[in-house]
């Protein structure tokens, strides 16, 4: 199943590369001014292309695409809950959340944020891929309201 | 002297910080380890994906376990340091003795005109160059606690934010961090346990003993004895 590709589409603001940089002991020193300055590229660029990703699938209609792109716990979640094959019902739970308007990473977890949407990935040996969409702000401030998560 | 009989003596001489160094180091690799089975432990109890050795190793959640700890002994070295300069144990080898305290005088501390031959440079002149001398243990001290500790808040920081998306939450910023109870805890369960070891050893110092060692009295001193050493 074969991942599909965002292409042209444009970013509102710059990933911001606040923590998600890798902490050594040494270069942890080296690196504050860097990680004061909050905003950079690079390392945030490879969960944002997966969000985007999982975003264009999304709004395209692509169903199986986008179920390529989840978490194994997050695909395992989806179908025991729903029943019914991640690609038969993916589209019923998260829609495409607009522009993107920022990425946050730390360590081996990201955070996108879209006009209506939010998703939250996760890094594994084959990547990152999307662990939770469709989330929405919960009332009491608590964890996000998210259509699909791993549990 | 031969060159191994030369090599030998210097090992003898230098076996303090040698055997402290390699037990530091032994340490860190067991940290290193266990550290990096707990959290990928963590990590699959979250049904997520553990991480290799190398990637632990320049984590955010490493550094933070390391430095956490390291600010702490360097701040209870730094007190420790300024704080005998004038407050009292009566009977404690750690105290000064007890008409004592304070800065001392130039004669006392061989500085200037008192100096001897052989002493530090810096401690011969006058003017700022004594003066940094005169108080370079606590600022080197205060330094290395200052960066650590600025590096744990950095580090705890970025593994605390990495813990907070895993839960489905926004992240928070630095400065709010530093107002957070993750960032508190770590520094003050450190604190309390350096702040507890100094100063019941200045006191259990006072009756008890360990024959031989610089950090007690001779076996058979008074209790009531203020700043003899073994």
């Amino acid at each position: 199943m074969k991942a599909p590709h965002s292409g042209n589409r444009p970013r509102v603001e710059r990933e911001c590369r606040t923590g998600g940089l890798r902490l050594g002991l040494v270069p942890a020193v080296l690196l504050l001014p860097a990680l004061a300055s909050g905003c950079g590229s690079g390392r945030d660029a490879a969960p944002g292309r997966v969000a985007d990703d999982f975003e264009a699938a999304v709004s395209n209609g692509d169903a199986e695409g986008a179920c390529a792109l989840l978490a194994a716990a997050t695909l395992d979640e989806l179908e025991q809950s729903s029943g019914r094959p991640c690609a038969e019902s993916i589209l019923d739970e998260v829609e495409a959340g607009g522009p993107r308007a920022g990425v946050s990473r730390y360590g081996t977890a990201a955070q996108a944020r879209y006009g209506d949407d939010v998703l939250f990935l996760t890094e594994g040996s084959n990547g990152w891929r999307v662990a939770a969409a469709g989330c929405a702000p919960s009332p009491d401030a608590g964890p996000y309201d998210c259509g699909i998560s791993g549990g | 002297m031969s060159e191994r009989a030369s090599a030998q003596r210097w090992l003898r001489h230098q076996s303090l910080p040698l055997v402290f160094g390699l037990l530091f180091l032994g340490s860190l690799v067991g940290q290193a380890l266990t550290g990096w089975h707990r959290f990928n432990d963590e990590q699959h109890a979250a049904r997520l994906s553990g991480i290799s050795l190398p990637d632990y190793l320049t984590s955010a959640d490493f550094a933070v376990d390391v430095t956490e700890n390291w600010q702490s002994e360097y701040l209870q070295f730094l007190l420790y340091i300024l704080f005998t300069v004038w407050l009292l144990q009566r009977g404690s080898p750690e105290s000064k003795e007890l008409d004592k305290a304070g800065g001392e005088s130039d004669e006392e501390q061989k500085v200037g005109a008192h100096a001897e031959e052989d002493s530090p440079a810096w401690a011969r002149v006058g003017g700022w160059r004594r003066t940094v001398y005169s108080n370079s243990l606590g600022l080197v001290m205060a330094v290395i606690f200052f960066v650590s500790w600025g590096v744990q808040s950095l580090a705890g920081w970025a593994a605390y934010n990495r813990e907070r998306l895993v839960d489905l939450r926004d992240p928070i910023s630095w400065p709010a961090y530093l107002h957070n109870a993750d960032f508190w805890s770590r520094t003050l369960q450190n604190w309390q346990s350096e702040f507890l070891a100094v100063g019941s050893f200045a006191v259990l110092a006072v009756y008890l003993r360990q024959r031989g060692s610089p950090q007690s009295k001779p076996v058979g001193e008074p209790h009531a004895s203020t700043g003899v050493e073994g």
